[in-house]
């Protein structure tokens, strides 16, 4: 397909079926933006840009066509790309899906391409923070409920929450992303999520102070002092996930 | 006495223990109601010394019967003695688990009256985490040596991995720095543990196959406590694979703990240096197809500090080389400094379909500045090299490492033959021996 690059402006509501509206626009009309922006990045941006109203049921439409021509593994690569931090991924995304369209290859064989690269490496922090998360949240009881709040780089939540449903299936577990905003609810083994959240206004029990304090000892107890290497620790554990850690209060 | 001052003894008391990691185990055919095993480690913290927390690790009691010299739980040892009730473990387990901070439990013990009763209060903690609390997670058991069959069989049954360690790298040392400990006994759970798996695996059944050991075994040799060469280590970790079908040999640079005329002085630096050399050359042995006589040998049983062994083994066996990577095969171009087993592949897969040229190595994986000097490809080196293997090691060895490695060596050649006074050893050897016969 002969897409026309063009030196537009698009700016929308930064919503998954906003990019899919976009999607559609672009591809029906041939032409590709230079920039796209939502409300976040436009405020940085002294551009003019042109709105493109969400659309759901072109979106949905837009959704199923590219289920049914893309293989599976590229669908994945396109909407895990869509949660990355990326700043210019929608504009990217663009890229790989018209990549994607034109060859059955996987997306990430394509790394030559810019827009590629740039994706692939944004996932890789992304799936890397998700990866450190399984190991550094916190939980602690608030009555009967598992709850723990996280300040990601990353939209790591959504990705997280998965490992938890597995590893507690009987619980109901709650994970606050004050990042985000976004509130994820897991009630045994079913995940559910709540945007634009505030914090649940929980405060914690006494009990809990007992367990958080023995943790502290046992990782006080099994620090060798002769191997000392405060430097190691912190290339493992940085200090932007120990805030919300009991390990270090 | 109370928990938290338990947990302070009894795992500050088990922290020299490295043999531990959470991951390997693929399915998780248990029972259970709480708990996953995940196949990929997750680290729950660091410590300040920059070691991975991933599970629980403690001792179920530190008050042993036993006296070997290189341990502080020894019973002559005038230190703080507590004993876990298999409930308290079993609860605190739970506890940190369901809070996030674990992966399972990794629970060793020192002997309490006799093994098998030290072997019966391990099963007795695992049972009620498995049937009481339904946990389904990650548990590491030591398995203790010259307990009756039956009960290393059951504790087979509930954890995921088990080990013995075997501590000191031969049976002289064993002999005379753990005067309780019948060496054989050492490697008798080991094999005892491979013979049951092959025989559950080798049995057809239609429900899925009861959870022995899934994980696998491992041990740990605690290194510079006993006189052994690192030849003589190498040896000992390549039969244990081959023969226990180990999953991993841990090596521990010995922190001297006691004072004790046949040990290292309590002011001796751990090393860590030549723990480090025995882990890569541990690599060498799982994923490099080198046999341990390669790596090293009788005339030269100790690692070169300053260059790490499989580069070590490429100067010394210059003559080899360079290896063409046209036409070399899988295992002759892992032998290449340089090259792993990723690149490798990566290299077969290329040249398939397109002659390599030495430019597209890089992109395939190849660290080119080690590489460089072992190889060729359709016979045109790296022009202007030379191929002089006192050079060779001179540039591979940028002088800022050969700094930093010289301060973290903590044994020169001279310190390394006084580390133990070699004299006293032989002949508390020999002593020890009129008293075996
Ligand atoms: S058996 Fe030996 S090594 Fe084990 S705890 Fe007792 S004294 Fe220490």
């Amino acid at each position: 397909m002969q897409i026309e690059e063009t030196d537009e402006i698009w700016e929308y509501d930064g919503s998954f079926y906003g990019f899919l509206t976009i999607v559609y626009q672009a591809f029906s009309k041939k032409t590709f933006p230079e920039i796209i922006l939502t409300p976040k990045t436009a405020v940085e941006s002294l551009f003019v840009s042109s709105w493109i109203n969400t659309d759901e049921s072109l979106a949905q439409k837009m959704y199923e066509r590219l289920t049914k021509r893309l293989r599976k593994e590229n669908v994945q690569f396109i909407i895990d790309g869509f949660y990355c931090s990326l700043k210019e991924k929608d504009r990217c995304l663009l890229d790989a899906i018209q990549i994607a369209l034109e060859s059955k290859d996987l997306l990430t064989n394509h790394l030559g391409h810019p827009s590629i690269l740039a994706l692939e490496k944004s996932l890789k922090a992304l799936f890397g923070e998700v990866h450190l998360f399984k190991g550094f949240v916190r939980f602690e009881y608030i009555g009967t409920l598992l709850y723990s709040s996280i300040a990601p780089k990353h939209f790591s939540l959504p990705y997280l929450c998965p490992h938890f449903a597995q590893r507690y299936p009987q619980e109901t577990i709650m994970i606050y992303d004050e990042t985000h905003r976004l509130l994820g609810i897991i009630k045994q083994g079913h995940i559910r999520f709540i945007e634009n959240s505030n914090p649940p206004p929980f405060s914690t029990r006494e009990s809990e102070q007992d367990i958080q304090e023995n943790w502290r000892t046992f990782l006080q107890a099994v620090t060798i002092q002769e191997r000392k290497n405060e430097r190691t620790q912190l290339s493992h554990l940085p200090k932007r996930y120990r805030g919300h850690m009991v390990d270090f209060q | 006495m109370d928990l938290s001052r338990k947990i302070e003894i009894l795992a500050e008391s088990a922290k020299y223990d490295v043999s531990c990691s959470s991951s390997g185990v693929m399915n998780n055919t248990r029972q259970g109601a709480i708990g996953s095993t995940s196949a990929a480690g997750i680290c729950h913290s660091f410590t300040s010394d920059g070691r991975c927390v991933s599970l629980l690790k403690l001792l179920f009691t530190n008050a042993c019967i036993f006296d070997c010299h290189y341990c502080i739980n020894r019973k002559s040892n005038s230190i703080p003695r507590a004993t876990f009730t298999p409930q308290e473990v079993a609860d605190l387990t739970m506890d940190f688990y369901m809070r996030n901070y674990i992966e399972g439990l990794f629970l060793s013990s020192a002997i309490i009256k006799n093994v098998d009763y030290t072997s019966e209060l391990l099963i007795k903690t695992l049972k009620i985490l498995r049937y009481e609390k339904g946990f389904k997670g990650y548990i590491h058991v030591k398995a203790i040596p010259g307990a009756d069959e039956n009960l290393i069989e059951e504790l087979g049954f509930l954890a995921d991995r088990m080990s013995v360690n075997v501590e000191l790298p031969s049976r002289e040392s064993l002999k005379l720095l753990a005067p309780d400990k019948d060496p054989f006994a050492l490697y008798k759970p080991m094999k005892q543990i491979t013979h049951k798996k092959k025989e559950l695996s080798q049995v057809p059944t239609l429900r899925k196959p009861a959870s022995f050991v899934p994980a696998g075994q491992s041990t740990q040799m605690i290194i510079g406590a006993s006189p052994e060469s690192d030849h003589s280590i190498v040896k000992i970790a390549e039969n244990l694979y081959k023969q226990y079908e180990l999953k991993r040999v841990y090596y521990s640079a010995y922190i001297p703990v006691n004072k004790d005329s046949l040990l290292p002085a309590i002011t001796t630096e751990p090393p860590l240096l030549r723990e480090h050399r025995l882990y890569q050359a541990d690599w060498l042995l799982r994923f490099y197809h080198f046999s341990a006589d390669e790596i090293l040998s009788e005339n030269k049983p100790n690692f070169n500090l300053y260059l790490d062994p499989k580069a070590n083994w490429a100067v010394q066996n210059y003559d080899q080389f360079p290896i063409d990577v046209q036409t070399a095969s899988y295992e002759q171009l892992l032998r290449i400094p340089g090259i792993g087993p990723k690149s490798a592949l990566n290299i077969l897969k290329a040249r398939k379909y397109y002659r390599l040229h030495l430019s597209d190595l890089k992109k395939l994986g190849v660290v080119i500045k080690r590489a460089q000097y072992f190889i060729s490809c359709n016979g045109a080196c790296q022009p202007g090299l030379v191929n002089d293997p006192e050079w060779i090691i001179s540039s591979l060895i940028s002088s800022r490492q050969y700094e930093t490695l010289k301060k973290v060596n903590s044994q020169s050649r001279q310190e390394q033959l006084s580390l133990f006074d070699v004299e006293r050893f032989e002949t508390n050897k020999r002593k020890e021996s009129r008293y075996a016969n």
